[in-house]
């Protein structure tokens, strides 16, 4: 495993200039039906890496397609997807492809880091929800100690 | 019991259960993880995303545990679908999960994503300059590395040792380093590169493949359609041709015959009585034509079928060897293994014996051809759509006596035939090293001139050759066992039917008269450069134009009109017998007779023992092929044991129909070659567009025991007839 084998999560937060991509997507569409597996990823990963959220899914979607086409590539999908679940946010899927994929190769720096990542953002947003549900219910304490109080 | 309830209430809980399989040390506490679970199971569907997002748009009034459990609102079923079929895709792709491969030695995706960047990159300023929008399209070749992009870093000698007298001491070791990577990177990159361009090539390849399969199912279709319609037309074919195929089918005796003249000529020594002439019928016979193999471009020279194989095999004038299949009609094999036109070929055990005028006879192993030959459910496409492409033989003038190549070829690396007799079409793709060549197994070689005819049986073979030799080989070792010089064997005989006094002559003796009933005695000069030797230029008759041996029992029909029966264990001839004037084209024996026909149209049956000719009969043309029908085949050459001796044979009389002719009751039957009832209108036309109306028949042979004629004609087209 070289180095270059698999990306970083932070390249995937390097967006491609709408030239390339479009560049990209005429690629794929010229070749029809018997599209190379090369173009459908480029094309995928072009678009997981974008900002937008439909491109990220249309990216996602072309992935799951490769990976269930494509036998030999089953493994660098897995981390592919778990990066594009990522950036989408759905840290559910993120983790099971990844968690997957770690399975698989226990070695993989670059999936560690990614499940550091997805772990990270989930913790986060836990936090985020705690202090929130925390606020609502200091909130609704207060609320109806004020009712209380008016009712009295 | 939070938890069950969320469990509980989710459509697809794949989710769920890898949270609940989480890492007991995760970094997350408990809490966090409870509200994960509640607030996130939907991710950005989540209430708290949904929250966050939409506090700009107001909350709408679902109720929140709904939310909980499907996740929102509109399309909350679509979402829930969407996400759990990306679970459920998960989950399937779980159960493949464990086959995910390990990546091979293939360049990663990434690699030819980032070679592609890095092209555009490479053409961004250039389509600056250019300023056309079209040029970033480029070829679809674009998104790879373009290999004339990878400039490796040169630097002339010169620039380098300036570049390292410039730098300090100190940093010379590091400048060198950056070459060094400089260099390491461009390998690199070229390696890519090479990777992703064989990769290219092999889906191309794949693709071929399927492309050529498809082509092939087309095809089978279209031809499963044309006998499909040949059928009902078959059916309203004139009642002619209907009452005269059911009286083909009868025996030969009942139906409308026409009446030959044959004289019969038992006991009568004189040859020079006028042969009969038969009187043609109205209407030509028709025959059921099972096949018609398309593919020669010459003549038919040679013929010869196995029935248990159920392979026909046929030579031409076109030099090429073809083995079909009679039962689909196809084309197997094609043999180019010779330099000149093809004068016989002998199905032998698993071998087909070939002979040509290259001064060869060679021994093909037909069951190596099919380990070289690419199965057929894989396939190539070739010249003339041959399953196997060979180069022209340069080798088969290299060859040693005792050849035997049994070469395994792989087969090539697109491994494909199409097995069709449609014409020839499309170039080869590609051209492997040609392997037919090698599944020769012995080639014999000794005879100095063209080989002209030849028989194989019981594990010896016999061919007669243009250098007016005959020789005998050992077909297991492929050694020459003896050699039968004709003239020398011929000079002194004494046994000749027609020799008045004195006449035998030295072999140089000038007798001008070849044709003449004198014994060989052609001078040199006479004969050897003359086409005669070898036959004429269809490759009938020859110095020795016909033989057929059974144990050591040779007999053999020369140029000179002479029929010789010989021994080959003393290698004398023991009888001539005259009766041609023109060169014997063909000849069969059996228990008690010899048929022989010659170029001057006549066809003699001769008896063994008494070496009498019981019956001539005359033909349009030149004879140029003669059958006897065996009804046995013991291992020998086809002699009958008990049985009445063949009393039918099939004859070739350079017209366009077979002729058959029964001794016993002298009837000569001529079927027309051009009408098929299979197909009748159909095949009407399609003989028509290809043989020139004007095609004769060059060959006939018929199998033994079954009741099928295969014959060949002069357009190079091989038909298979059942009687």
């Amino acid at each position: 495993m070289s180095d270059s084998y698999l990306p970083y999560a932070a390249e995937a937060e390097q967006s491609l200039s709408p030239s390339e991509l479009q560049v990209l997507q005429r690629q794929f569409e010229r070749e029809g039906t018997q599209v190379r597996i090369q173009t459908k990823f480029n094309y995928a990963w072009g678009l997981i890496k974008s900002a937008q959220k439909h491109d990220q899914t249309r990216g996602v979607a072309l992935m799951h397609n490769i990976y269930e086409e494509h036998e030999e590539r089953k493994r660098e999908c897995l981390y592919y997807l778990g990066i594009g679940y990522y950036k989408m946010g759905e840290y559910a899927n993120a983790r099971v492809y990844t968690e997957r994929l770690l399975a698989l190769e226990p070695g993989n720096k670059q999936a560690e880091s990614l499940r550091q990542l997805v772990d990270e953002k989930v913790a986060r947003d836990g936090l985020i929800g705690l202090a929130m549900s925390g606020g609502a219910v200091a909130l609704l304490g207060i609320a109806a100690a004020f009712m209380f109080k008016k009712s009295k | 019991m939070r938890r069950k309830s969320v469990t509980a209430g989710v459509g697809g809980s794949g989710s769920n259960e890898q949270y609940n399989s989480y890492d007991a040390t995760s970094s997350q506490g408990f809490l966090v993880r409870m509200v994960n679970k509640i607030l996130f199971r939907n991710g950005p569907n989540s209430i708290v995303n949904r929250l966050l997002r939409g506090a700009g748009k107001g909350i709408d009034g679902v109720d929140v545990k709904n939310r909980l459990l499907t996740g929102g609102k509109d399309g909350g079923a679509g979402r829930q679908s969407r996400s759990s079929k990306r679970q459920s895709a998960a989950l399937s792709a779980d159960a493949l999960l464990s086959e995910a491969p390990a990546i091979g030695t293939a360049p990663s995706l990434l690699s030819g994503f980032t070679a592609f960047l890095q092209t555009e990159h490479s053409h961004g300023p250039r389509k600056g300059h250019s300023g056309s929008p079209a040029q970033s399209d480029g070829s679809p070749g674009k998104g790879q590395a373009d290999e004339c992009d990878i400039k490796p870093p040169i630097m002339s000698v010169v620039e380098f040792e300036a570049m390292l007298a410039r730098t300090p001491a100190e940093m010379i070791a590091e400048v060198l380093a950056e070459r060094k990577e400089e260099y390491n990177e461009y390998l690199r990159r070229l390696e890519t590169a090479r990777r992703q361009l064989v990769q290219r090539l092999k889906e191309v390849d794949d693709r071929i493949m399927s492309a050529v399969t498809e082509r092939k199912e087309i095809a089978d279709r279209l031809a499963a359609t044309e006998d499909m319609g040949g059928k009902p037309k078959s059916g309203c074919s004139s009642p002619d041709s209907k009452s005269n195929s059911k009286s083909i089918g009868d025996d030969q005796g009942n139906s409308l015959t026409m009446t030959a003249l044959v004289e019969d000529i038992s006991d009568d020594g004189d040859d020079d009585d006028d042969a009969g002439v038969y009187e043609q019928d109205d209407v030509p016979r028709l025959r059921k034509l099972d096949h018609l193999f398309r593919g020669h471009y010459g003549a038919v020279t040679a013929l010869d079928s196995d029935p248990d194989m159920g392979l026909i095999a046929s030579g031409s004038l076109d030099t090429q060897v073809r083995v079909w299949d009679s039962d689909t009609g196809a084309c197997k094999y094609v043999i180019r293994g010779h330099n000149d036109i093809i004068r016989g070929v002998q199905f032998y055990d698993r071998f087909l014996l070939t002979a040509a005028n290259d001064h060869r006879v060679r021994m093909w192993d037909l069951s190596l051809l099919d380990s070289v030959q690419p199965q057929p459910s894989t396939m190539i496409m070739r010249e003339e759509y041959m399953p196997s492409s060979r180069r022209p033989a340069d080798e088969s003038n290299a060859d040693d006596e005792d050849d035997n190549e049994n070469e395994n070829e792989n087969g090539p690396t697109m491994a494909m035939t199409l097995q069709s007799t449609t014409p020839p079409m499309t170039p080869t793709i590609c051209r492997p090293v040609p392997p037919l060549d090698l599944c020769c197994e012995n080639a014999f070689i000794g005879h100095t001139d063209a080989v002209t005819c030849f028989q194989a049986n019981n594990g010896t073979l016999i061919s007669g050759s243009a250098d007016k030799t005959v020789r005998e080989w050992d077909l297991t070792t492929g050694m020459l066992r003896q050699t039968i010089d004709i003239t020398w064997a011929t000079r002194d005989s004494a046994q000749s039917a027609r020799l008045g006094g004195g006449s035998h002559g030295p072999p140089t003796m000038q007798h001008r008269k070849p044709w003449g009933r004198a014994p060989l005695s052609f001078s040199t000069g006479d004969l050897s450069s003359s086409p005669s030797a070898r036959g004429t230029d269809y490759g009938n008759g020859g110095f020795i134009g016909a033989l057929q041996f059974y144990d050591f029992a040779l007999a053999t029909g020369s140029a000179d009109g002479a029929l010789r029966l010989w021994d080959l264990r003393t290698a004398q001839p023991h009888r001539q017998l005259f009766g041609h004037s023109q060169p014997i084209t063909s000849l069969r024996f059996d228990d008690r007779s010899v048929l022989t026909g010659s170029l001057d149209g006549l066809m003699i049956l001769w008896d063994l023992r008494t070496g009498q000719a019981l019956q001539k009969v005359a033909f349009g043309g030149p004879v140029s092929s003669a059958q006897l029908v065996m009804e046995q085949r013991s291992s020998g050459s086809g002699k009958q044991s008990k049985a009445a001796h063949a009393s039918e044979c099939w004859v070739a009389a350079a017209d366009s129909s077979l002729h058959r002719y029964n001794a016993n009751s002298m009837q000569h039957v001529r079927y027309a070659s051009d009408y098929g009832l299979m197909n009748s209108n159909q095949s009407r036309e399609r003989l028509g567009n290809v043989s020139s109306g004007t095609s004769m028949v060059t060959r006939i042979h018929c199998q033994d025991k079954s009741s099928v004629v295969v014959s060949g004609d002069s357009d190079g087209i091989v038909k298979l007839w059942s009687i």
